[in-house]
């Protein structure tokens, strides 16, 4: 395993597309990614573009956008991860969103600062520390509400809305496998809202690639996310249940040995009581080391 | 245990249509139905079935699946028992539930209507 083909693997695994539109997409992406093995600490800068397609409807259907309404909402993100010790990382971003809708022949903008995230890392296993072994980590994450909720929206449209309104702690369990040019993640976790006005999440995602034309990282990554019902008076409202199954392509290149620029798309494939966007997005990465 | 959440605490149940000792009847004159200025007629009758006048309409709007609320509306009314919310508008496309809830004196009606936005 070369020292350049984990560092590509680096940042392919950790900058998937963002996920941080309020109120219609699932919580995920706490973390912003992990260090190499001899890197100190990474600065990373993103931008991401999101065109509505239509939503998914209660029942999984699709519905595309109705004649003369659309949603665009761009991003750009800063994040930053810092190693500890050998087994420890700590991780944050702050993203920023620009949000137009149009509908009914009216054209709407907003935006602003959205929910950040801070997360901590810890490695009981290292990727190759033991021969035909994944690497092993655990991850703990919150998303701290920064951004304009839905309850506090002025805007027709809300389109001024750029958070959740609620704290998400997250946990999850991360195995990756590198063989050759090839590398394998798996990883399965879940999020719950503080306070309740979502309810809990769970999340598994499988990623894999393989090193291309020496410096670049081809990579297919599947997630599926599955939201408990809304609860009203203690009772789970029937139809309120919300899922999702999104494949993302991505391509990262390491253009000097601390520079690496990555590129990625996601879009939902099914979904149910979920917002159809391809999300397209760019992250420009620069380890210490 | 995140299973056992994600599965409810028991078995889902559908949220009501109406309650409450007045009768409300609620429907959506715009066709279809638009993202901004909607008109919704309210009528408002009690257990004889009589007109009700000068009863205090408000109406409430939410995205349940999604947890959360839209804003409101302002109700006018417009003769014996009716009433109108002329500018009913919904921040997203998507499947909104509309409360409609009717007072006066010591009683009050409640009426929920599904409205799909395109």
């Amino acid at each position: 395993m070369s020292r350049g083909f984990t560092a590509l693997v680096v940042s392919v695994l950790v900058t998937a597309p963002a996920q941080a539109a309020p109120c219609c997409l699932s919580a995920t992406a706490f973390g912003v990614g992990r260090l190499s093995a001899w890197e100190d600490a990474a600065l990373l800068a993103g931008v991401s573009a999101a065109p509505s397609l239509g939503r998914w409807d209660s029942r999984g259907r699709f519905i595309g956008n109705a004649d003369g309404s659309s949603d665009l909402e761009l991003g750009a993100s800063v994040a930053a991860v810092v190693g500890l010790s050998d087994r420890v990382q700590l991780s944050g971003r702050l993203p920023w969103l620009l949000n137009r809708s149009t509908a009914d022949g009216v054209e709407e903008f907003g935006g602003g600062i959205a929910d950040a995230t801070v997360g901590m890392r810890l490695e009981l296993l290292g990727i190759g520390e033991r021969d035909w072994v994944p690497g092993l980590a655990i991850d703990f994450g919150t998303s701290v509400p920064f951004g304009r909720s839905m309850a506090d929206a002025q805007n027709a449209f809300a389109t001024d809305v750029t958070g959740r309104g609620a704290w998400l702690l997250g946990l999850g369990v991360t195995a990756e496998q590198v063989e050759g040019p090839w590398y394998l993640q798996a990883r399965v976790g879940g999020t719950v809202p503080l306070p309740g006005v979502a309810g809990p999440s769970l999340e598994l995602s499988l990623s894999g690639g393989r090193q291309l034309f020496g410096d670049g990282v081809l990579s297919l990554m599947a997630r599926a996310s599955l939201e408990a019902p809304r609860t009203i008076g203690g009772r789970a409202v029937a139809g309120s249940a919300a899922r999702e199954l999104a494949l993302s392509p991505s391509f990262s290149w390491k253009l000097a040995p601390h520079w690496t620029v990555q590129a990625s798309v996601e879009a939902v494939l099914l979904g149910a009581n979920r917002a159809e966007r391809v999300v397209a997005g760019g992250t420009l990465r620069y380890g210490f080391f | 245990m995140l299973g056992l959440a994600l599965a409810g605490c028991g078995p889902e149940v559908d949220l009501p249509v109406a309650t409450g000792d007045l009768d409300v009847s609620v429907e959506l004159v715009t066709s279809p139905v638009r993202r901004t200025s909607n008109n919704l007629l309210i009528h408002v009758r009690d257990t004889a079935r009589a007109p009700v006048t000068g009863a205090a309409v408000s109406l409430e709007v939410s995205m349940v699946a999604h947890g959360h609320d839209g804003s409101g509306a302002f109700v006018e009314e417009l003769d014996e028992g009716e009433y109108r919310a002329p500018s009913l508008s919904f921040s997203m496309a998507g499947e909104w539930r509309v409360k409609v809830l009717a007072e006066k004196g010591g009683s009050r009606g409640e009426r929920w209507i599904e409205v799909t936005v395109p």
